[in-house]
């Protein structure tokens, strides 16, 4: 089925992780799709694979967000759809986060959403209509110790899509947050010490028993971009497997085993 | 007690000072870009007890019509400079073996105010750094509390009880501070 024939979408950090299991689901839905990322080589290889354009940017400069968006809708012939996905993690509480480190964080996740929201917005308008979709976390909707600059990063990306989708809404633009748990690969994966190779089965699981993967983000982004969610505006979308919905989440597993 | 205020030029920050005078404290008054190095001076020399954040400015309007540059000021004063300041005071408080942090951020970080969209997004992450610095400093005795007024609402008695022990087991709490305006959504005229 493909929901997304004619649609022409932007993927930020499309290189790695979540936003390559995005961008390969928006290709094989139909969408025509470009990518960004920091990583030359693999970009290419990347859009290469799914039959997409790679343009590199660094998402914390404000010149090469809008110039990336300027050579996407070039390349497309228009915009319908950015997902900001690029994002970087940092672990470590508040009090042991390094300003390089706050600074990293914020101008990545939360700076570098607002600079691609701005900059795609009136090619979304000049499409008549499309929709933002931000790739957040459920630690922005309920923050972690361990990934502080990270969770208020986040909570404030919450937010923006907030302020944005009742400014564009107007507009035909639909802007949402989909919030992953942890996911692999995902974010997780880059953290100091914890390579791609670690088994997640150590990981504190949701009750669903497993972490996420980049399809299970990708099934909600597709459902936020295609007409299914045509309704959705200002929606924030949780998709950790139900660990956000109990503060002790994560020891309902357990107890289901230990009753066998 | 001592206390750091941060938010010269604010009634609400110039209010809380006022307050906290009265309950006998010993206030220093700073602003966003002075922040850490009151804190650092105050915390080596005298300890710092309570800590009180304020955002300095404020903008109106979308977040299309929120510059480049004004979003990055915002960022700076409104929300890096809280999580900076809180950080040196976090580490104060800690040796001193506790205090209370008490963030004031707006209504608006709770419910989205698209019509002043970029404050709201940085309020947003104010409420999340007090909401942190309380599950990171439970173990140390430091409390952190973040207070949601509606903008001209006078909060110096809340700031004033959070400073106090009489809040003692609250932490992580997020008081908004509206007269019930975010309480519920009131679409009509029957109220």
């Amino acid at each position: 089925m493909e929901r997304l024939a004619g649609t022409r979408a932007l993927v930020t950090g499309g290189t790695s992780g979540i936003g390559t299991s995005i961008a390969e689901r928006l290709r094989s839905e139909g969408a025509a799709v470009v990518l960004t990322g920091r990583d030359e080589t693999r970009g290419r290889e990347v859009a290469a694979r799914l039959g997409s354009d790679f343009v590199s940017a660094d998402v914390r400069d404000g010149e090469a967000v809008r110039a990336s968006v300027e050579h996407a809708v070039a390349k497309l012939g228009g915009l319908d759809a950015l997902i900001a996905n690029a994002g970087v993690l940092h672990e470590a509480p508040l009090s042991e986060t390094t300003d390089e480190a706050w600074d990293a964080v914020l101008g990545t996740n939360l700076v570098g959403y607002y600079l691609y929201a701005v900059a795609c917005l009136p090619h979304l308008r000049a499409a008549g209509g499309g929709s933002i979709t931000m790739i957040s976390s459920d630690a922005g909707v309920w923050g972690e110790t361990s990934i502080a600059a990270y969770s208020v990063a986040k909570r404030a990306v919450n937010m923006l899509v907030q302020t944005l989708a009742v400014e564009a809404g107007p507009h035909g633009v639909r802007v949402n947050a989909v919030c992953p748990g942890d996911t692999a690969p995902g974010m997780a994966t880059f953290v100091a010490g914890r390579d791609e190779s670690a088994d997640p089965a150590t990981w504190i699981v949701p009750p669903l028993a497993r972490v996420g993967t980049g399809e299970d983000v990708a099934g909600a982004v597709t459902f936020f971009t295609s007409a299914d969610g045509a309704f959705c505006n200002g929606s924030i979308l949780l998709v950790d497997g139900g660990m956000r919905a109990s503060q002790r989440a994560s020891s309902a597993v357990r107890e289901a085993a230990s009753r066998g | 007690m001592n206390a750091l205020v941060m938010g010269e030029g604010s009634d609400v920050a110039r209010a809380c000072v006022e307050r906290l005078r009265e309950d006998g404290m010993t206030v220093v008054l700073t602003s966003a870009d002075r922040a850490v190095d009151d804190a650092l001076e105050l915390g080596s020399r005298d300890g710092v007890d309570v800590l009180v954040t304020c955002p300095e400015m404020r903008v109106d309007g979308s977040i299309e019509s929120t510059s480049e540059a004004i979003f990055r000021e915002l960022l700076a004063v409104d929300l890096t400079a809280v999580f900076r300041v809180g950080r040196v005071c976090f580490e104060a408080m800690r040796r001193r073996g506790g205090g209370s942090m008490i963030h004031i951020a707006s209504d608006a970080g709770i419910r989205a105010a698209h019509d002043m969209a970029a404050f709201s997004v940085m309020s947003a992450g104010v409420i999340a750094v007090a909401e942190l610095f309380a599950a990171e400093g439970a173990a140390h005795g430091i409390r952190s509390n973040a207070v949601c007024p509606r903008s001209g609402t006078d909060v110096a008695a809340i700031v004033a009880w959070l400073a106090s022990n009489e809040s003692a087991h609250v932490s992580g709490a997020t008081l908004r501070v509206d007269g019930a305006a975010g309480a519920a959504m009131v679409l009509d005229t029957r109220i």
